[in-house]
């Protein structure tokens, strides 16, 4: 998956899921203060990725993002990791 | 000293209307809300329920409460939005003194939709972590949306929950323990709780004629039908409520509650229900004569309304041979004369025309009644056409009746024998 499509995906369910502005999504934008989204978001947003890029973060990791980018690059970390098996791959 | 207790705000969310004055019309010309739902088709043996409209709330609820909203939570909020608007208890009062909050809600389907995810997903985090799975997760959300810092609690008393909370809502208030709480139920309508009662088969088979389902104290009924929405009112103590220029609805002066502590759990008691009632009417120091109006339980259930129509009888017409033999004493000196023609009190069952609105009942036939006690009316028990030989002796409306009501009695019955009587005056 390409960084662009990442960012596309995310984008998407950040608009239709969680009800943000488009023109929020922007990469400095802070989860916290920025986009609203609070302790329990970040633990659903775990099932979101899950069910986007069929692999489950843990909570530990989702803590360490703070904007919008850093999401971005930790999913193409994860989905970039060696062992890292999606749920398409099984 | 005990305080007297007002409703100065109303609020409801029904099959028969989602504002006082829909619902006020829909109860004055007998229009029923109960439909054919063909989604339960193949499904269940009933495909009968109440068609409640499912709220808007998008632009009114902020997303973080209303992704935990279960299908009751939305409706209860209506409700309680209407409530305190109608009561003008502004966000601004309610951030400065506390209101208190009593909910009536026995459970809703999101449980048995996470087992569902977890029998599927074999994982916990994939239930997310806003499956409304608490029973009180209405109430929970109420506190929240609205910042009721009063008390706050959840009654879970099946089919008596919503009557149970406005009575203890009732106490708190009578007791000088609060000066402001919102009371009522609310009751989701999907079909998970209607396959409950359908394996029961306690719901009704008329699917070819659903506008006739529910015929409460009927010879021919054959059961009853699952609907639910919300209803809300707002308590006040009656000082508190001069005092800030309240417009004062009606009077709770009465509840009486009882359990009927038998083995079997679905099986209805007269006793016990007699016993509610009783009390009820004792708390608000009236004689049984001086009631105008029962909003009955009268589900449309066999067993049901036969005893309710026993209990009925004994403490409203005690002169009826089958009172007289119910009674260790009898008075010999009690005529007969009395039941040539029926008298008082008017008696209907409202769920002839909402179906049974199980946890959210007792609460929405309060706001039922409080608005035939406004008008001046009783509202039909439509569907009645040959009553049960246990409710013969009772005067129970078949058509509107336009009559002075300053009294009224609403009762309420849950599952494992729980009973409640409201007792509510005009003021």
């Amino acid at each position: 998956m390409t960084k662009q499509e990442i960012i596309d995906k995310t984008n998407l369910f950040l608009v239709e899921e969680y009800e943000k502005q488009p023109e929020q999504l922007k990469p400095e934008a802070r989860f916290r203060e920025d986009l609203d989204l609070n302790s329990l978001d970040y633990m659903d947003l775990m099932v979101t990725v899950k069910r986007n890029f069929g692999i489950m973060p843990a909570p530990q990791e989702m803590n360490l993002v703070v904007t919008l980018g850093d999401f971005y690059d930790f999913i193409e970390s994860k989905l970039n990791e060696p062992d890292t098996q999606t749920d398409e791959q099984q | 000293m005990s305080k007297r207790v007002v409703i100065t705000g109303l609020g409801i969310w029904s099959c028969i209307g989602n504002n006082i004055q829909s619902v006020k019309e829909n109860l004055e010309h007998g229009y029923t809300g109960i439909i054919y739902d063909c989604r339960r088709k193949n499904k269940l043996n009933s495909c009968l329920c109440g068609n409640v409209p499912t709220p808007e709330s998008s632009n009114l609820v902020d997303r973080h409460w209303r992704i935990m909203m279960s299908e009751d939570s939305a409706y209860a909020y209506m409700a309680v939005s209407q409530a305190l608007q109608h009561s003008n208890l502004t966000d601004e009062y309610r951030n400065k003194n506390g209101v208190g909050l009593v909910w009536g809600n026995d459970g809703n389907s999101h449980l048995a939709h996470a087992h569902r995810i977890m029998a599927k997903e074999r994982n916990s985090y994939m239930l997310g972590v806003y499956q409304p799975i608490y029973t009180s997760m209405s109430k929970i959300l109420l506190n929240s949306i609205f910042n009721l810092r009063g008390s706050s609690f959840n009654i879970s008393a099946a089919c008596a929950s919503g009557a149970h909370a406005i009575g203890l809502g009732y106490f708190f208030i009578k007791n000088n323990i609060e000066n402001v709480i919102v009371a009522g139920a609310s009751m989701e309508t999907n079909s998970f709780f209607a396959e409950s009662f359908d394996v029961l088969g306690a719901t009704s088979l008329r699917n070819s004629d659903p506008t006739h389902a529910s015929r409460p104290f009927d010879r021919d009924r054959d059961g009853m039908v699952p609907s639910g929405g919300a209803a809300a009112l707002v308590l006040e103590e009656y000082e508190h409520a001069k005092a800030r220029g309240a417009n004062i609805i009606a009077e709770v002066c009465g509840y009486g509650f009882s359990s009927n502590g038998i083995e079997d759990i679905s099986a209805p008691s007269a006793d016990a229900e007699y016993i509610a009632m009783k009390r009820a009417l004792d708390d608000a120091g009236i004689k049984p004569e001086e009631v105008d109006y029962v909003n009955a339980h009268g589900t449309s259930t066999i067993a049901g309304d036969i005893e309710e129509a026993k209990a009925l009888t004994r403490l409203f017409v005690p002169s009826s041979p089958s009172s007289l033999s119910s009674l260790s004493s009898p008075s010999s000196s009690s005529s007969l004369s009395s039941l040539s023609s029926l008298s008082r009190p008017f008696i209907s069952s409202t769920k002839s025309m909402t179906g049974h609105e199980n946890w959210m009942a007792g609460a929405s036939e309060a706001v039922y009644s409080i608005i035939m006690m406004q008008n001046n009316f009783v509202a039909p028990n439509i569907n009645l056409e040959n009553v049960i030989d246990e409710a013969k002796y009772l005067n129970i409306a078949r058509k509107t009746i336009y009559t002075p009501i300053n009294t009224v009695l609403s009762n309420s019955s849950g599952m494992g024998g729980t009973n409640s009587a409201l007792v509510f005056r005009k003021i």
